[in-house]
């Protein structure tokens, strides 16, 4: 974690007291890891079940297949198998209710809806001075 | 409630101080979960809102430039001057003043503060206390602004799948100084027709005008 650490967890120690504590979700690393973890086993259905709903309706537009089914098969199931084969978690940073994680082979970006952190884009290049190139995103 | 009419001008800006902020937070809650909704993400509570960056800049940035104001204002009276402004002292009386005339050590009297009637590193302190904690509030807030705006503009970069900035990387960006210039800027606009149109325009009764009839290049003379 970065110097954002520290500060969301200020945050979120005051935020817990106004609100009586609520569970800590799962840290964004975690389901980076769980995501690529079920699509190396094949399981698009969970996999998706990490997506930001919206997300996973793109990939399945995009796709032409239901998204469980996008996300394991043909190019896209290809790239994120090829991607996903370095679980390694080289950083990981929340700015408030985002966070970015690298793992060894893949950015991905997630944001908190409710008490759990959602991937909003994965599969994604960087490009210079622009957003990045997400294969999987809205 | 005699004691309140003696109070009753902190009371009214204490109060409406609240209210103010209670409508920012309830209208920044509304506008940050209409961005939650159309990003497909779930609405923030009000709790979480006014614990989040995205409030604090929003309230740092603003008190930075008051309390920026109050500083400059009260510490640039003591050395400039305008003729004919309520706001500034006679034009002979520039600079820090004799102790005599801020009735300190020797010339204090009975009732003046402790620090005010001994010398020495308290009276120092004393003596400056009022910009001294000015200018605290300042810093403080303009550093809480510069995190929380570091996070906040971090968080709008990841939501458009950008790489997040830190600490250091954001004070050299335009946000940070565009949102300091912006609220400096019409600070100091407000100072200045404050001293300019107080020479010319009067408010009956009011302490921060002269008395409607005083002439025009009266200075230093408060209603």
């Amino acid at each position: 974690m970065r110097t954002w650490g520290a500060v969301v967890g200020l945050v979120a120690v005051a935020a817990g007291g106004l609100t009586g504590c609520a569970p800590d979700p799962e840290p964004p690393q975690d389901v980076a890891r769980a995501f690529y973890d079920a699509v190396l086993a094949g399981d698009g259905e969970t996999a998706c079940a990490w997506l930001l709903p919206d997300v996973a309706e793109t990939v399945a537009e995009d796709e032409g297949a239901p998204c469980g089914e996008a996300l394991t098969t043909g190019e896209l199931g290809a790239e994120l198998r090829e991607r996903g084969a370095d679980p390694a978690v080289h950083d990981a940073t929340v700015a408030g209710r985002q966070a970015q994680v690298r793992l060894g082979g893949d950015t991905l970006f997630l944001a908190l809806s409710g008490t759990s952190w959602v991937i909003t884009g994965a599969a994604c290049s960087p490009e210079p001075d622009q957003p990045y190139d997400c294969e999987v995103a809205l | 409630m005699r004691r309140l009419k003696e109070s009753s001008l902190s009371l009214f800006f204490g109060a409406i101080f609240l209210v103010a902020l209670v409508g920012q937070a309830v209208a920044g809650v509304a506008v940050f979960n209409r961005d939650q909704l159309a990003a497909g993400l779930e609405p923030v509570t009000f709790a979480q809102y006014v614990t989040s960056s995205a409030f604090a800049v929003d309230v740092s940035e603003n008190w930075q430039s008051e309390f920026l104001q109050f500083l400059l204002f009260i510490a640039a009276t003591v050395f400039f001057v305008q003729k004919g402004s309520p706001e500034s002292k006679k034009p002979d009386e520039a600079g820090r003043e004799s102790d005599e005339d801020q009735k300190v050590g020797a010339h204090a009297q009975p009732d003046s503060p402790a620090w005010a009637r001994v010398g020495g590193w308290r009276l120092a302190v004393y003596s400056h206390s009022l910009t001294l904690v000015m200018g605290a509030v300042f810093l403080g807030s303009w550093a809480v602004q510069s995190v929380t705006g570091a996070v906040a503009f971090s968080e709008e970069q990841l939501r458009d799948l950008q790489d997040p900035v830190t600490w250091g990387e954001y004070v050299r960006l335009p946000d940070f100084w565009s949102r300091t210039f912006q609220n400096w800027q019409s600070e100091f606009l407000a100072v200045l027709s404050m001293v300019v149109l107080s020479i010319y325009l009067r408010e009956r009764g009011s302490p921060e005008s002269k008395p409607v009839g005083s002439p025009h290049h009266t200075t230093g003379v408060e209603g």
